[in-house]
């Protein structure tokens, strides 16, 4: 059950002293008709008085509204959606790309030693088949890997969709607030870390801005 | 009777580097003359196409899983016996009892070895 608000308290208290002011056994219609108004009459003299506990709670409301809000803006949702989570996603996506080239090298390898080992006797052909096998084993790590970075993209996907629509829904409260002076580099802003490869800048054009 | 190591083998899964693993194994029990499938659908093309001696499949794959496979081929009079064996990560007892379930003849749980495959292999198609 829902927690009595000063308001209902006051509208309870009244309706129980007009019970008891009245006969219950002369009570008709009338009488109901009255208490009804008197009830009536009640909330909006409370709706009229700014300093009633309807505007007091309504304010309170409004106040937690705003906090929200204000908690939702500071995690910057739209930065969120529209950047940092689809970076997020994409440098996932090259993790698996960059993953499974290096396992195919790695299996190339041991295939190589499977071929190389036909032609070699005895306990050498067997070291060299042992290697080769102990190579496809622990190239399973790239698959299982692939598996489980698969569903952190997806989770990300999600949380993508559910921002946009937080933005759809709520619009300009959440628009990114545009730098109009320059900002010196931080620390932070200058770690990036490994870059997407179709993007990369090459070591030729590195080595030109170096000594250029 | 002797396991023929001439059979068709068809691996299913959608990672290229897994199909490549299995490949290069089943290479060194003896068995090279083995097909590839990249989903579900896939598989089911071939093995209606060709007589397979034993199916490894993944499990995760879209848009037919490896399970889906599995009951649209036990489904097929014809491939009722069909040697099938699931290589996946998938290691819930709910998985393993949906695929008893399905049909399945062995359940290989990913990462996995040459000796765990040769076993699972044998209990299904014989000594080798």
């Amino acid at each position: 059950m829902a927690k009595k608000t000063g308001q209902d308290q006051k509208i309870e208290t009244l309706i129980e002293r007009e019970m008891q002011s009245t006969n219950p056994q002369t009570m008709n219609k009338d009488s109901f008709s009255l208490l009804a108004a008197k009830v009536a009459t009640e909330i909006v003299r409370e709706l009229g008085d700014k300093n009633s506990e309807f505007f007091k709670e309504l304010r309170q409301i409004v106040s937690s509204i705003d906090s929200a809000k204000d908690e939702i803006a500071a995690i910057r949702p739209k930065e969120l959606a529209e950047k940092e989570l689809p970076d997020a996603a994409n440098a996932l996506d090259i993790i698996i790309k960059t993953s499974e080239e290096a396992a195919s090298e790695i299996l190339g390898c041991g295939e190589e030693l499977m071929e190389i080992a036909q032609y070699v006797p005895g306990k050498l052909n067997q070291r060299l088949m042992e290697i080769a096998t102990k190579i496809f084993e622990a190239s399973n790590f790239d698959d299982l890997n692939g598996q489980r970075i698969r569903k952190v993209i997806k989770t990300l996907h999600l949380i993508e969709d559910r921002l946009k629509r937080l933005l759809s829904t709520y619009g300009e409260a959440y628009e990114v607030v545009k730098e109009t002076t320059a900002v010196e580099p931080s620390e932070d802003s200058l770690l990036n870390g490994p870059q997407d490869q179709n993007k990369a800048t090459s070591q030729e054009e590195i080595d030109r801005i170096l000594n250029g | 009777m002797p396991v023929d190591k001439n059979m068709p083998i068809l691996v299913v899964d959608d990672f290229n580097t897994m199909r490549r693993i299995v490949r290069s194994l089943l290479k060194q029990l003896g068995f090279s003359n083995v097909d590839e499938a990249v989903d579900g659908n896939d598989a089911l093309e071939k093995i209606a196409a060709k007589h397979y001696g034993l199916v490894l499949s993944d499990w995760n794959m879209e848009p037919k899983s490896g399970i889906e496979l599995l009951r649209e081929v036990r489904q097929n009079a014809k491939h009722k016996e069909l040697p099938f064996i699931l290589i996946t990560a998938e290691s819930k007892v709910e998985n393993i009892v949906e695929a008893k379930k399905a049909g399945v003849n062995q359940y290989i749980v990913k990462p996995f070895n040459a000796k765990t495959l040769k076993e699972k292999m044998v209990t299904v198609i014989g000594d080798f």
